[in-house]
Parts: C-alpha cells; structure tokens; sequence
C-alpha cells in the first residue's frame, strides 16, 4: 500500500471480521486486537505487513523498547500465518539489535488462546510475554 | 520454554512422517556434496526453506484445529442457548395462554353479575307494577273480576320466574357482544 507512510501512525478500525490495528511509530507500540477471520487475509493484511516492512527497513534498531500486544479473541488458519509471518518480520528486526517485546493477550479462561501463545512464542526467537487477563 | 510449552509444540494432529523423511534424505544429500561447491550452498538454501516449510504448517495445523475446535465449542454453546430462548418462549406461550383463560373467566364473570343485576331491577320494576295493577284492580272492580286479576297475576309471576335464567343468558350474550 504505497499510500501509507510509515512515519504516521497506522490505524484500522476494527470490524465484525477484522481487527483493530494501532501501529505507532513515534512510541513505538503496536497494537492488533478483536477478532479476525477476513475473506481475503492478503487483501487486509497484505498494506499492514508491508507498512511494518518499510518501517523496519527505515529505523536504526537501538534499545529503544518496540513493544507489541496481541490480543484477539479469535482468528482464522490463514490470519495465523499472516501472523507467524508479522512475527518473522519482527524477529529480524530483533537479530538486527531492536529492543522488541512481544505481549499476548488472552482471557484467561480461554486456553486456545494461551496455547496460540505458547505456540508462537516457541516458534519465534524475540521475547514473548503471555499475558492472562481477567474480564 | 516452560512446560505447557514444549507440550503444546511437540504436539502434532496430523503426522509428517513423509516430510520429515525427505528433509534428511535433503541432509544426507547435503553430506555427500563437496564442501564450498556451489550445488551444496543451493541445496542448503532448499533445504533451509524447507524445513522452515515444515515447520510453519506443523503449526498452522495444530493452531487451526485449535481454532476450529474453539469454533465448535462456540457454536455448541449458541445452540444449547438457542435451545434455552426456545424453551423459555414455550413458557412464555403456555403462561400467556394461562393469562388469556384467566381474563375471559374474569370478563365471564363480570357480564354474568351485570346480565343479574338487570334482570333483578327488572324482576323487581315488574313485581311492583303487577301488585300495584293487582291492587288498582281489587279496589275497583267486582270480586270475580279481582280473582280473575290474581290468577292472571300469579301467572305473570311465575311466567317471570321461569324466564329468569333464559332471560339472563340472552342479556349476557346481548351484554358480550357490545363489549367487544
């Protein structure tokens, strides 16, 4: 999407099938929550991956904490890689000497959320926080 | 990599024997090429990108059974309370069935002590106009005549008396039909 800049803050609202996203580059937090089971993953994930790319291309990694929070309540198979993709983007950034922390959210009654978690977070080599939390 | 961890990732839904297979046949491979060669680094590339393959639909499928089975237990939870609106909407029609038979017998009832108290007014408006006939009739005429009198009005009397339930339904019914 070669409309977004990535020296503005992103912004998706949310909807019935997607999620909101809150990616801001000057405090550097990112944000992805609700659920998300597009149509087309590609189509509304396809401009966010590649702000997130052209972002990591532009800044100097430094110590300056990236902090990442994940909470969706539900998502699909291919929102799953697009996901595992998100993260590869960022464990790059992270070989590359960027502070980044990644928090999942989950309700803490809802193990297959926690189970996501644990399945990233032993798939991907930045640090992951699993983070209940009661409603 | 705490406990619930490494269980979640050792665990597999689907077997990838197959594809494990050919990643080490892909690594003795890589064993037999010369070290440095050309051929060895592009198969190393291949190898690399496969076995990343492997990895991300190892847990693409357990993550989407995770997910699917999420979705089950939700739309099994929608159905049982699918289940609970319908039976609460049963109650809800037997109670108001209950509240409709409640209300005709109230309104029954109201109709049948209007229908009796216009017909005892009317027995009574009646009555007393018989007996003042009766009286004006002793007072005035010969004997024979009065008994004649009394007869006739004993038999109005009872001629009242015995209409006095049809008369109550007709009013009733009279009285029903404007009410609506």
């Amino acid at each position: 999407m070669s409309d977004l800049t990535t020296s503005e803050k992103l912004i998706i609202q949310p909807t019935f099938t997607t999620p909101e996203i809150r990616f801001d580059p000057e405090s550097y937090y990112f944000f992805i929550g609700g659920n998300s089971y597009p149509e087309n993953s590609l189509k509304f994930y396809g401009p966010v991956l590649e702000w997130v790319q052209n972002w990591a291309t532009k800044i100097t990694p430094s110590t300056k904490l990236l902090t990442v929070e994940i909470h969706l309540e539900y998502f699909n198979t291919s929102t799953a890689k697009v996901l595992l993709d998100f993260f590869r983007l960022l464990e790059t950034l992270y070989e590359r000497g960027q502070s980044i922390q990644i928090r999942w959210l989950y309700l803490q009654e809802d193990s297959e959320m926690e189970d996501a978690g644990l399945d990233y977070q032993a798939a991907i080599k930045v640090p992951f926080e699993l983070v209940p939390i009661n409603e | 990599m705490n406990e619930k961890s490494r269980e979640t990732s050792a665990h597999a839904s689907v077997s990838f024997e197959r594809e494990e297979a050919g990643a080490e046949k892909i690594r003795l491979w890589l064993k037999e090429l010369p070290e440095g060669s050309s051929e060895r680094q592009r198969l190393q590339e291949i190898h690399q990108h496969y076995n990343n393959l492997l990895r991300d639909a190892r847990l693409l499928v357990r993550m989407g059974d995770r997910l699917q089975a999420k979705l089950r237990a939700a739309n099994e939870e929608l159905a049982r309370k699918n289940e609970e609106i319908a039976e609460y909407n049963r109650q809800l029609s037997q109670k108001n069935r209950e509240l409709q038979e409640t209300l005709n017998a109230l309104q029954e009832s109201q109709r049948r002590r209007k229908a009796l108290t216009v017909l005892g007014i009317s027995a009574i408006v009646v009555f007393m106009v018989t007996e003042l006939i009766e009286y004006y009739i002793e007072q005035t005429t010969s004997e024979a005549t009065s008994k004649w009198a009394n007869l006739v009005s004993f038999g109005l009397k009872a001629l009242i008396a015995l209409a006095f339930k049809p008369l109550e339904e007709l009013v009733e019914s009279i009285l029903s039909r404007t009410v609506r």
